[in-house]
């Protein structure tokens, strides 16, 4: 018996792991790799740490200082194990030994996101060796030190398909372009910045790959213009030789682990504190929503963490909830119920639905603004955070990017 | 060594034609071209073993297919391949045809057949479109795994004495005394007789031992797989056109959803994928079903079927009375393979003695499992090795994926494949840079600082 169980050892759940401790609860920690720091150990780019640590790490610099910082804790840590079902007050897990089952009081979901694949994008053409989702090119460069071949197309400007044209080119792959189907990057301007136009990648927006070609391995594809429906424009058609194709197409959520009867929408539903429909059950980091950045995925980890950890002591104080809504705008905002709280203050996170210049966030409840913040730019492919105070929450709310 | 005989081809045809001499206590080698057996029309259909209403009656197609139907709930459950007698319905407004599809079946042997609607119709089917009236419903159908049944009759066959030869190309073939002489990969092979089960490949291997060659065609069919769901819990064609069954919706015996097969004549073997193809399955799909889940598209791809006239060709040669010759085999080719095999091991090979028992194979499960390496399947480290280490190597990653599922759930691999590689080239003592996706220049990566 446990006070509390955390599933997933990066960022989110190394947080989650500590705030629940910081409570005074019993915490295990299960990872279903041989160490913990998840994705992290991975991206041994810099650019990590900035809002938590306040200065600049690379990933696993990252995951080795929450891992001290767990270790330090005395938080029981089950490593090669993986979760395969939960329900209330209870996780059942393989490890190399077996199967065991866990009583527990409360539960953080942190087992992060998966990329999406070929097949989900409908990638047309042949199956052939050298198609890969860029994460995996990047264990293979950064783990393993080998190569996926010597001329790379990247589709999808995602974060980890931009991370990925500078690796491949640093280590003498040549990328031959990134191919983006929207008019927009959904990654970083930083990485559009310092991965693609300080190596002077190619990046051409409104372009996808169309068919997949070559006998064994991948030998070339190619790539069309799309129209506004992100239809390819047939007479657009183009053959680019390559050895190798990377996806870089989206992140999804791994959240099968939940039981049926989370509610959910777009995503699983959550207050404030990370709760989902389920009592007893909470969530954070990727597999909630995908994060630009470890650094938010800890936080949300942390409030996650904090009020699992106040659950399982019997601590958690109950108060009526009200529904965050968001204008069309916006694509989402998370989370999507408030507690009504007296004191304190919560944040919203947001993404927008198209890029805006010089725009007020607003934060309505009934007529009244509640919170505003205001924005010099504000793209899809960044998150925007804005706090909001607890007392000032009477009723539903909603947000808006101000027209 | 002079073997009985050599079977040329792994597919499903080949494997099973290797079993059943196996069983009748012959020597044998099976010699497949690439890394692995069932990579060609056997790893790429619907996986279904068909109830036999549909082939013309008195042809070869309906004879094999009702015996092959019998015959595969046994042989599935001695070869620890899972099987699952689901049963099928060919939906459609035209009652006439219907009925007339009813009676072929019954002609044919098909039992428990009937014509279904209203509410035992929506019980079947509770996704189908409510414009859709009748049904005929064939309850013998059910599902197998086409690519691991194949692998497991090579498998039990190995293990009481038969001998598989994957990656062997022949060179050449000499004909000495009434031996066959078979040149390739630096051996030579002896054997009396040959069956070309060759599939796509029929006609090269014709050429080497100087036998009929057939006008072979190829149809492409496109398929998409759904990850696992309850859409539908029995298979559903439309009605029957010149070109096929139709585009079917079914479930597999894995519990994924299989969409497809379009139907499409091709010039050459062309797997791909194709806008055109996707697009007509999606629409077809939609007209028939509601509550499609779409959403949970995980992969497409495309197999190739093969024909060589309307019906299977299985005799002997006319030109060597030692060669037996297999083409054509398309739908219900999977379904008929334990019958061609019985026919051709008892009829055209005249080897009448009582079938031997067999040693089981293993299979690769166990418990526990180690530590999980396919997160979406649940597949552990040490059901990999067992399929690495297994009396027919899995040595690519796909071979490992037909074996224990590790790559065919909804990430495809995207999570897993470095370590399915890593596993592979630690138990053949290989570099990480050699390990191959399927065929044998399917390198999935390269040596660091070209």
């Amino acid at each position: 018996m446990v006070d509390v169980v955390v599933i997933g050892g990066g960022p989110a759940g190394m947080s989650a792991s500590l705030k629940a401790k910081q409570q005074g609860a019993s915490v295990l920690l299960i990872d279903s790799e041989p160490r913990l720091g998840g994705i992290l150990n991975q991206c041994i780019h810099n650019g990590f740490g900035l809002k938590h640590f306040k200065e600049e790490l690379t990933g696993p610099e990252y995951a080795s200082r929450l891992e001290k910082e767990v270790k330090e804790a005395g938080i029981e840590i089950m490593l090669n194990s993986y979760v395969n079902f939960i329900q209330k007050n209870m996780v059942y897990v393989i490890t190399p030994n077996g199967q065991e089952k866990i009583d527990c009081k409360a539960i953080v979901l942190c087992a992060g996101a998966r990329e999406r694949s070929a097949g989900e994008i409908y990638l047309k053409g042949k199956r052939l060796a050298g198609v890969y989702t860029a994460g995996s090119v990047q264990k293979m460069i950064n783990f393993y030190g080998k190569l996926p071949g010597k001329r790379a197309v990247i589709l999808g400007s995602g974060d980890i398909g931009l991370i990925m044209a500078r690796r491949l080119t640093l280590e003498g792959v040549k990328v031959e372009a990134v191919l983006e189907i929207m008019e927009h990057s959904s990654g970083l301007r930083r990485n559009i910045r310092q991965c693609i136009e300080d190596f002077n990648i190619p990046l051409k927006f409104s372009h996808t790959v169309t068919r997949v070609v070559g006998k064994d391995r991948v030998e070339g594809v190619y790539y069309a213009q799309v129209d506004e429906n992100r239809k390819p424009i047939l007479s657009t058609e183009k053959l680019l030789e390559c050895d190798c194709l990377l996806l870089s197409v989206g992140l999804i959520p791994e959240n099968s682990l939940l039981p049926e009867s989370v509610k959910r929408n777009k995503f699983v539903i959550v207050d404030d504190e990370r709760q989902t429909s389920e009592e007893g059950i909470f969530i954070s980091g990727n597999v909630l929503h995908i994060h630009d950045l470890a650094d938010n995925a800890t936080e949300e980890g942390e409030i996650a963490g904090k009020f699992a950890g106040l659950y399982s002591q019997g601590k958690l104080e109950k108060f009526d909830k009200v529904n965050l809504s968001f204008s069309k705008n916006i694509s989402y905002c998370m989370p999507s119920l408030i507690n009504k709280k007296n004191e304190g203050k919560f944040t919203i996170y947001m993404r927008a639905n198209a890029n805006f210049l010089k725009k007020n966030i607003l934060v309505k409840c009934g007529n009244e603004v509640i919170a505003k913040k205001f924005c010099i730019g504000i793209t899809t492919g960044e998150m925007q955070e804005i706090e909001v105070e607890y007392s000032k929450v009477k009723d539903d709310i909603f947000v808006d990017i101000e027209e | 060594m002079i073997f009985d005989y050599v079977v040329i081809g792994g597919g499903v045809i080949g494997t099973a034609i290797f079993n059943k001499l196996v069983r009748k206590g012959k020597t044998c080698v099976l010699l497949e071209r690439e890394p692995d057996l069932a990579t060609g029309a056997t790893k790429a259909n619907s996986g279904l073993i068909h109830a036999g209403f549909d082939a013309e009656s008195g042809s070869l197609k309906a004879k094999f297919n009702v015996r092959g139907n019998e015959l595969t709930e046994n042989l599935a459950k001695e070869l620890k391949v899972p099987f699952k007698r689901t049963g099928a319905v060919v939906v459609g407004n035209d009652l006439e045809k219907l009925k007339a599809l009813l009676e072929r079946g019954e002609k044919n042997g098909v039992r428990g057949l009937e014509i279904v609607e209203g509410d035992k119709l929506k019980s079947l089917v509770p996704n189908l479109k409510e414009d859709i009236k009748y049904a005929l419903y064939a309850p013998s159908a059910g599902l197998i795994s086409p690519y691991m049944f194949a692998i497991a009759l090579a498998e039990e066959g190995v293990i009481n004495g038969g001998v598989c030869k994957l990656s062997f190309e022949i060179d050449r073939v000499e004909q000495k005394d009434g031996v066959f002489e078979i040149f390739g990969n630096n051996e030579v092979l002896q054997a009396r007789k040959v069956i070309n089960s060759a599939g796509a490949g029929f006609n090269e291997v014709s050429k080497l031992f100087k036998t009929e060659e057939f006008p072979i065609k190829f149809r492409r069919g496109e398929y998409i797989v759904l990850d696992k769901s309850d859409f539908v819990k029995l298979t559903v064609f439309p009605l029957p056109t010149a070109l096929g069954k139709g585009i079917l919706a079914t479930p597999t015996v894995d519990g994924n959803i299989l969409l497809g097969p379009t139907a499409e004549d091709i010039e050459a073997f062309n797997t791909e994928t194709t806008e055109c193809g996707i697009d007509k399955i999606i629409s077809y799909i939609n007209s028939t079903f509601n509550n499609v889940p779409l959403n949970k598209n995980i992969r497409q791809f495309s197999g190739i079927r093969v024909s060589c006239g309307e019906d299977f060709v299985v005799t002997e040669s006319k030109l060597n009375p030692n060669v037996i010759l297999i083409a054509g085999i398309n739908s219900p080719g999977l379904s008929s393979a334990p019958a061609i095999a019985e026919y051709v091991v008892e009829e055209l090979l005249k080897e009448h003695s009582e079938d031997k028992p067999m040693i089981a194979r293993k299979g690769y499960t166990c418990e526990p499992a180690g530590k999980i390496i396919c997160k979406c399947e649940k597949v552990g480290e040490k059901e990999i090795e067992n399929a690495i280490n297994a009396p027919i190597p899995a040595t690519t990653v796909d071979a490992v994926k037909r074996r224990v599922r590790a790559g065919m759930g909804r990430c495809q691999g995207g999570q897993c494949m470095l370590d399915i590689c890593k596993l592979i080239a630690k138990n053949l003592n290989i570099e990480l840079e050699e390990v191959k996706k399927e065929s044998a220049k399917s390198n999935i990566m390269f040596k660091g600082g070209f």
